[in-house]
């Protein structure tokens, strides 16, 4: 037997962790992809900034608030991750300090990720007299997920740099051309016009 | 070209993430509401499917298009949603099946799915409720299908799976 919390809480993992639908992952990918393992700090302020942006989006559209049509956010979602994997390109990889827009960009970018989720989100509510509840709940469910899928990723990575010794240039711009490719991919797939 | 190259080489082992589609609602998800009326006594239950994955069920076991909560909706329509969910939703009070009677439906508010209401017998006492609803999962391995009970002041949460399709409540 389940509580509601627990229900709401194990869908929000679920959702950001599928692989099916794995839009979410890639941004996560392509936002860490040029960081090394040393700088987590750094990495967990831009994914906190990103966390602030859907947390707010989803919210707000979960309660009827604001609301976008689907379709567009559908498509804009991969362009966040192509612009990401781009920016990637063209980044330092050695900067000691991060140009202040660099905090702005997955906040932003996180607007449009939490009006996706929220449709998801309100697939799973019914009639229910509440919606505040499952809503933390599964918010918080996409938190953990998140949080596992750069841990994961982080792992990989330190495999990849430092027992592989791969250069952590040929490391940050592969994973940033695959998750470009898909992107594109993707784009095209939820192309509405 | 290196990006190229692992990406062969990601699809080569999981050659679905190319071909995975993101385009459709992609969501397989159904809810179903039960209530208990004490006067009566009878259980009234409420569950939401998407129109799409229903017609396409539907068609698999060999019923003709519908049209459901269209104008031109088939008139054996409600006859075989009452099959349908007589199949897919069993709910047994202390090991005795329900019998699931139908009540009427309603297009969701944006009109891509259908709430189908139904109303059971259920005696008056009871001390287990075992619910099975697995609506879809024979269309879909990752259709999940949340129910929400409220039975006697308790609420109850269930989230069943092609791996987990029912579960019981004590009282």
């Amino acid at each position: 037997m389940h509580s509601e919390f627990s229900i709401y809480f194990q869908l929000g993992i679920q959702h950001i962790a599928d692989i099916k639908a794995y839009d979410h992952i890639l941004f996560i990918i392509a936002l860490c992809a040029i960081y090394r393992p040393e700088a987590w700090r750094r990495i967990l302020i831009l994914i906190t900034a990103f966390t602030i942006g859907h947390s707010l989006t989803l919210a707000l559209s979960a309660l009827n608030i604001i609301h976008f049509p689907q379709q567009v956010i559908e498509f804009l979602i991969p362009v966040t991750i192509l612009i990401t994997a781009l920016l990637n390109f063209k980044a330092d990889l050695h900067a000691v300090r991060l140009p202040l827009w660099k905090y702005f960009q997955p906040l932003v970018f996180g607007f449009i990720h939490g009006m996706g989720f929220s449709n998801y989100f309100r697939s799973l509510m019914g009639k229910e007299d509440s919606i505040i509840k499952p809503l933390f709940a599964f918010n918080l469910g996409i938190e953990v997920g998140q949080l596992g899928i750069i841990t994961l990723l982080f792992v990989i990575a330190f495999t990849v740099i430092r027992i592989f010794k791969i250069p952590h240039k040929i490391w940050a711009y592969g994973l940033s051309g695959i998750a470009a490719i898909m992107a594109i991919y993707l784009m095209y797939e939820t192309k509405f016009w | 070209m290196f990006p190229v190259i692992l990406t062969a080489i990601i699809s080569l082992f999981y050659p679905g993430i190319l071909t995975s589609t993101t385009s459709d609602h992609a969501i397989h998800i159904s809810k179903c509401e039960i209530q208990l009326n004490e006067t009566g006594p009878t259980l009234e239950i409420a569950a939401q499917v998407y129109l799409d994955d229903l017609q396409t069920v539907l068609t698999k076991y060999g019923f003709p298009d519908l049209h459901l909560c269209t104008d031109r909706e088939s008139k054996i329509a409600d006859s075989v949603l009452t099959l349908y969910f007589g199949k897919n939703l069993q709910i047994q009070a202390d090991s005795k099946l329900l019998k699931p009677s139908f009540i009427g439906k309603e297009p969701s508010d944006d009109d891509i799915a259908v709430w189908c209401y139904f109303e059971m017998k259920i005696p008056a006492t009871f001390k287990q409720l075992n619910v099975k609803y697995d609506v879809l999962m024979e269309l879909y391995d990752d259709q999940k299908n949340i129910v929400n009970l409220k039975v006697r002041d308790k609420k109850s949460y269930m989230l069943l799976h092609a791996h987990h399709m029912e579960e019981s409540v004590q009282y």
